[in-house]
């Protein structure tokens, strides 16, 4: 009988244990012996979402940091979704068993700055691991929060028109000539959509990089200025009026697109002409679709485009901010910089390496380089920026184009709910 | 007398045993979670779990006077009340037809029970990818046959419909294998006496089949209750609650709130809601169910 009651209590105690290491296994941060020199090894883990055609450039990247470096540093990285990867963060951060690095949107710096999950990084710049004067101007005051830095550069890249030339063709379009302002760009797709079985042109509006923002801005409007909702301005009525008319009524494209879904129609090559960033263009090509791409049309109050980045962040998890440092010191090296740009088709995120003639290789790196300082980002340094975008800009563009509701309401109506929360 | 009262001991004990590893689990993934969520859900607190701000019943009141709780509770309704009856109505039908012993039957139970077994994650991707309106092969299909298709994942009206579909196509199999385990528990000689009696096909799955398949069916109900309930995956895959909400359900609700504005004592006062709701619901129609079998047995 005891021997019976024993035997059950080691079971549980046995799978108790199980749980519990189950539970707190700690696998970042920790510094081990090496084999065969015997001093101390270094392992700071890293969490990214480069699942795209970026992920082996990266990948080989780090090998190379991995075995090159001198301070037996070594780099374990995890690259998942970026879904997943902002999920166990956020239960992660909180226990203080989050990777030493992680790297994200800059526009989410905010949401992991201010409660302390992200740690401040300015000494990274006085020290002079990261020059600050290379740093692109566009993202520069968007790596800081509270001004002080607390992200350094991972990658920058700015949107273009992409344009498919066959179907230019075929619509009687000349495929060198693309179209350089609104006028051009609403006259070529009305032509795509009358001549072939084709769409024109098409802006993706959820789960994408942001492009009606670039619609916005070209007419001088905006969403957030000087920390106000200005989402329903004069402006933005006339913006979105115009081009949801194009694509809704005038059937330029699909009304409601994802970023996956305007990318695969580009692919399949049925549609004329989208914004896309440098990641797209290897993919197209081995596609073997005859594209080209052009800066974004210029709108009736600037030439303008969409930036985008994705910077590096310590986490308040990590213990070992020499060996963090060390990496983001050489991954903003002219020499890394260079091979991820000719790996990937980025620009490389240091303004210093416009003219290198080692970029030349890639067409693509200089005319994606070149709006690198007359470009905007996306609602940067707020605290809830997915919020924003999730519940209030998204549901306002699917309302106007899914349901043809009133622009100035729906915008109005937006504005106030932006501005309950940015307050 | 005393030997039977040490034997009904050390039965208890080896019950006792035997649940001890389950009741652990239960208490370290479900019980404790359940409590925390509850506690959480009067507070306000940040990413850091820091900042801990008691706020009663705030939580609570927001709840009710928020717009977005009552609409992704009206889809959770909209998505309960259209699967459940269509599932277990559908898992029914075949498991009545396959229950017979041929090579075909065995063929459609393997086919119907398949997308059971498979990620519903996968599951949805595919359906996602061939009801695209524009590389679709269902619409390529229908397109050629001339007639005109709709962007169902992004319209406010199909969306719904179509995850509810989806679901079905992946669900029904599962309780159709459920339902036919309790078909072939039902002895054949009641059948044979209701032929004696000259009873007709139907008369003999209303008066027979139906209230012996009672409690199996009962089981099946109130488990694809809950599970409507709780619905997630397939619907974060194909339409992330869109368009303009009409797919949001309440664990979407929650996850959002949870993981997208880190809101976790809100998300855990709309979990503390859900739990309510799909207990009652599921206690109310276990009874109702049981009761019905009692008085038809």
């Amino acid at each position: 009988m005891k021997r019976r009651i024993l035997s059950a209590g080691l079971v549980l105690v046995l799978l108790l244990t199980t749980f519990l290491s189950g539970c707190s296994s700690k696998e970042e941060g920790t510094k081990e012996k090496s084999e065969d020199s015997g001093s101390e090894k270094t392992v700071i883990t890293f969490w990214n979402g480069f699942t795209g055609s970026d992920k082996e450039t990266l990948e080989a990247l780090v090998d190379e940091y991995n075995q090159t470096n001198d301070k037996n540093i070594e780099v374990e990285m995890s690259i998942m979704p970026w879904d997943s990867l902002y999920q166990k963060l956020s239960t992660v951060l909180s226990v203080k068993e989050g990777p030493d690095m992680v790297a994200m949107a800059t526009e989410r710096i905010g949401t992991y700055a201010e409660p302390g999950a992200f740690v401040d990084v300015s000494d990274a710049y006085t020290t002079g691991i990261i020059n600050e004067s290379a740093v692109p101007e566009a993202l520069k005051e968007n790596l800081k929060y509270d001004d002080e830095y607390y992200g350094v550069p991972m990658n920058f890249a700015t949107l273009l028109l992409y344009y498919n030339k066959t179907i230019f063709e075929e619509a009687g379009l000349d495929p060198e000539s693309p179209p350089v302002n609104w006028e051009e760009l609403e006259q070529d797709a009305q032509q795509i959509v009358d001549n072939t079985d084709y769409y024109g042109f098409d802006m993706a509006v959820k789960e994408t990089t942001p492009m009606w923002c670039i619609m916005l801005w070209g007419n001088g409007g905006d969403i957030i200025e000087n920390g106000k909702a200005v989402f329903n301005s004069e402006e933005n009525v006339e913006t979105i009026t115009r081009w949801a008319e194009n694509i809704r009524d005038k059937k330029f494209g699909p009304e409601v697109l994802t970023g996956g879904e305007i990318d695969k129609l580009f692919e399949s090559q049925k549609l004329g002409m989208y914004f896309c960033g440098p990641w797209a263009a290897g993919g197209f090509e081995n596609a073997g679709i005859n594209f080209g791409v052009v800066q974004a049309p210029e709108g009736p109050a600037q030439q303008v485009t969409q930036a985008n980045a994705v910077g590096m962040y310590m986490t308040s998890s990590s213990e070992q901010k020499e060996a963090v440092y060390d990496f983001f010191g050489w991954w903003n090296s002219e020499e890394t910089q260079i091979k991820w740009s000719l790996g990937t088709g980025f620009p490389p995120a240091r303004t210093d390496l416009e003219d290198d003639e080692r970029l030349a290789e890639n067409p693509y790196i200089e005319e994606f380089s070149k709006p690198a300082n007359e470009s905007q980002m996306y609602l940067q340094k707020l605290t809830n920026f997915s919020e924003i975008d999730n519940q209030v800009i998204i549901p306002a563009f699917e309302k106007i184009l899914l349901e043809d509701a009133d622009v100035k309401t729906t915008l109005d109506e937006a504005n106030k709910q932006i501005e309950a929360l940015i307050e | 007398m005393k030997t039977k009262s040490s034997l009904g001991k050390r039965r208890e004990r080896a019950g006792l045993a035997f649940a001890a590893p389950s009741m652990l689990i239960l208490t370290v993934f479900v019980f404790i979670p359940l409590i925390v969520a509850f506690i959480f859900s009067f507070f306000k607190f940040d990413m850091m779990f820091n900042n801990f701000e008691f706020l009663n019943f705030y939580n609570y009141i927001k709840l009710f006077r928020d717009g977005r709780f009552w609409g992704a509770l009206w889809n959770t309704v909209y998505y309960t009340v259209c699967t459940v009856p269509l599932n277990i109505g559908l898992a029914l039908i075949a498991a009545v037809l396959v229950k017979r012993q041929s090579w075909f039957s065995s063929f459609c139970k393997s086919v119907f029970f398949i997308p059971a077994v498979c990620s519903l994650t996968v599951i949805s991707i595919v359906w996602s990818f061939l009801i695209n309106k524009d590389i679709g092969i269902f619409s390529y299909w229908l397109q050629s046959l001339g007639f005109h298709t709709v962007d169902l994942l992004n319209s406010p009206i199909w969306a719904m419909p179509t995850v509810i579909l989806v679901g079905l196509w992946k669900n029904f199999g599962f309780y159709m294998v459920i339902l036919l385990a309790g078909l072939n528990g039902i002895d054949e000689s009641y059948y044979e006496a209701a032929d004696m009696d000259g009873a007709s096909g139907f008369q003999k799955f209303w008066r027979i089949t139906l209230p012996m398949l009672m409690p199996t069916l009962s089981f099946t109900i109130v488990n694809c209750m809950i599970g409507s309930f709780q619905v997630f995956d397939q619907v974060y895959i194909m339409t992330k609650g869109g368009p303009l909400f009409k797919t949001q359900t309440l664990v979407q609700l929650i996850y959002n709130t949870a993981f997208e504005s880190f809101d976790m004592g809100y998300a855990s006062t709309i979990a503390v809601a859900l739990f309510i709701i799909t207990f009652t619901v599921s206690v109310l129609t276990f009874k109702h169910l049981t009761r019905d079998e009692d008085s038809l047995a």
